[in-house]
């Protein structure tokens, strides 16, 4: 498994972030895909957002998409989740141009219990084409919990 | 959660450590949770929520045994594998996964002998996080007062519990489960009928033979919910239930020969607090004792000489402390709490602390993962203050991440003790201790 160091990491992702978005909407790439996002939410069928808290959220959901959608997939993609210390959390594997999901639990988890909390990023890349094609931070905090 | 295990001490001085692991082994995923051992089991186990396998490792030379299948769970595993040989000398591991089922699992071959989906119909994000406890008939017949359920019929017939972390946003449907261990076949279900208002359950239950009963801790988001209940061995009937905060680790049953015994119980405020096992009630005024800020806390507990009878270990994850407490009797005092800035160069303790203790040499220490890849040793534990400890590192993880629970490994003998411990970037080492 290949880790890079945090602060890089992060830099790669805001790049990749940056250029995806200047693909344009209906751009196919070269495998004729569409393009390709990720969003996260809060489960199960919360709004899309990029805080969630430590001790109060059950799931964060992670969903790629593909603009315009596919139907004759080439390829697998490949969605990983970095938790803050750049290590790859959770992992989904999919047909290239799909929608696919990965939930991250996380209250009464190993998150919670070790207090993992901070930047996490998820990134999507199609197996053995390169760098990432989508990716989004999110953040979990670790809110103070009310004293009883 | 830690564990540690107990052997007839053998005579002999402890050898040197080296400084570096005995074995480090890649395990292709995120590995906080303690590995699963057993003490008369030549393999150890491990699973991830990462890559959804349950592997078994060579605990002499950390290597994949050839003959040992690694089974693929529909979904990643957050708690650490329950090794345990049944009343009818069968081996097997029993695993909570996150696909909301519990599975056994040969230790010989890997093969999945039974699985039970404890998912509702109406929500297919059911999960389980907590790991099984395994209720041994053959232990339970030692106890008076423990009686086996009637559904666990035949003189072997040994019993899995585990607890649920529901989804679909429910805050008071989760279940205590037991299944027959042979089969998976359920025998009793807690809060089925959902009567009571029970959170997900993280960790698993503390065992209570002497009084036929569980203990199981809830997350309890509802600030008015009970979070910590006792429970029937025999047919899960609720005996008491209270509303203690909200509890992510499990409750530590006491063994001390000169206090009473109690319940500790820790919880995400950041409190720890004893109750008396048979009611429920608080043993000490004032009832509990902070450790810092509000977050996560784990125990380490040893209570079998004199010296550690009447002392709790607690880690806070977020703020990154290890505190030690005393159990006065009636009360208790936090007597020292080591700081990421004064004691650690900026790391964070992390991860449950695990206990050491030799019989023969009288030699303790206590052992924390952190978050700069390292383990922390800290000697003596039983000490007064903050100065009378000596602290040791060693580099657990090369990549500086997330360290998890480390495991005391007592097994192979007392005169070569072990530290087993994974990373979150992917790896399980086995380590001479002490250092």
């Amino acid at each position: 498994m290949v880790r890079i160091v945090g602060p890089m990491r992060l830099a790669a992702v805001a790049l990749c972030v940056g250029a995806c978005q200047q693909r344009g909407a209906l751009s196919l790439d070269s495998a004729g895909r569409g393009l390709a996002a990720v969003r996260v939410s809060e489960g199960p069928a919360g709004a899309e957002s990029t805080r969630f808290s430590l001790y109060e959220v059950n799931d964060v959901l992670v969903d790629v998409s593909w603009a315009p959608p596919i139907e004759d997939a080439a390829g697998t993609q490949i969605l990983e989740i970095y938790s803050p210390d750049g290590a790859v959390y959770r992992e989904e594997r999919g047909p290239a141009g799909w929608p696919m999901r990965c939930t991250l639990p996380v209250a009464g988890t190993n998150i919670s219990r070790h207090g993992i909390a901070g930047r996490w990023w998820a990134e999507l890349r199609v197996e053995g084409e390169g760098p990432p094609v989508a990716a989004v931070e999110f953040e979990i905090a670790a809110d103070t919990l009310v004293d009883e | 959660m830690t564990a540690f295990l107990l052997v007839a001490p053998l005579p002999g001085a402890l050898a040197q450590c080296p400084t570096t692991a005995t074995w480090r082994t890649e395990m292709g995923g995120s590995n906080l949770s303690p590995v699963g051992v057993h003490p008369l089991q030549p393999r150890s186990f491990v699973s991830s929520p990462t890559t959804r396998r349950v592997e078994a490792l060579d605990d002499e030379t950390g290597t994949f045994p050839a003959a040992y299948a690694a089974p693929t769970l529909g979904a990643g595993v957050e708690s650490t594998p329950m090794v345990v040989r049944l009343s009818n000398g069968a081996w097997r591991v029993f695993v909570a996964a996150g696909d909301g089922r519990v599975h056994a699992i040969d230790t010989d071959n890997g093969t999945v002998l039974w699985s039970r989906d404890l998912r509702r119909p109406t929500c297919s994000t059911d999960t389980l996080t907590a790991p099984p406890a395994i209720v041994l008939r053959s232990v339970c017949a030692s106890y008076p007062a423990c009686a086996m359920p009637a559904g666990a019929s035949g003189p072997d017939t040994d019993i899995v519990l585990v607890g649920t972390r529901f989804g679909c946003n429910t805050t008071s449907d989760n279940r205590v489960v037991a299944l027959r261990a042979d089969t998976g076949v359920p025998v009793w279900a807690f809060n089925a009928t959902r009567t009571d208002k029970v959170d997900y359950i993280s960790e698993g239950a503390a065992l209570d033979y002497s009084r036929n009963r569980i203990y199981v801790g809830t997350g309890r988001r509802v600030s008015n919910d009970n979070s910590l209940f006792a429970l029937a061995i025999t047919t899960g009937a609720k005996l008491w239930a209270r509303n203690v905060g909200r509890i992510e680790t499990t409750p530590k049953l006491s063994y001390s020969a000169t206090l009473t015994s109690r319940l500790y119980v820790a919880t995400l405020q950041g409190t720890v607090r004893a109750v008396r096992p048979d009611t429920g009630q608080d043993v000490w005024s004032p009832a509990t004792v902070s450790v810092g800020a509000p977050v996560s806390v784990n125990l380490g507990y040893r209570g079998q000489s004199t010296a550690m009878g009447d002392r709790l270990f607690a880690v806070a994850p977020v703020s990154g402390t290890v505190s030690a407490i005393r159990d006065n009797g009636s009360s208790a005092t936090v007597l020292w709490t080591l700081t990421p800035s004064a004691h650690f160069g900026g790391a964070l303790a992390k991860s449950a602390p695990a206990v050491y203790e030799s019989s023969t040499t009288g030699v303790r220490a206590l052992y924390v993962g952190m978050s700069d890849g390292t383990v922390r040793q800290i000697r003596p534990p039983e000490a007064l203050t903050a100065s009378g400890v000596t602290l040791t590192s060693r580099l657990v993880d090369v990549g500086r991440g997330i360290v998890g629970d480390a495991l005391v490994d007592l097994s192979s003998a007392f005169d070569n003790p072990r530290l087993m411990v994974g990373d979150n970037a992917g790896y399980v080492s086995r380590w001479c201790i002490p250092w």
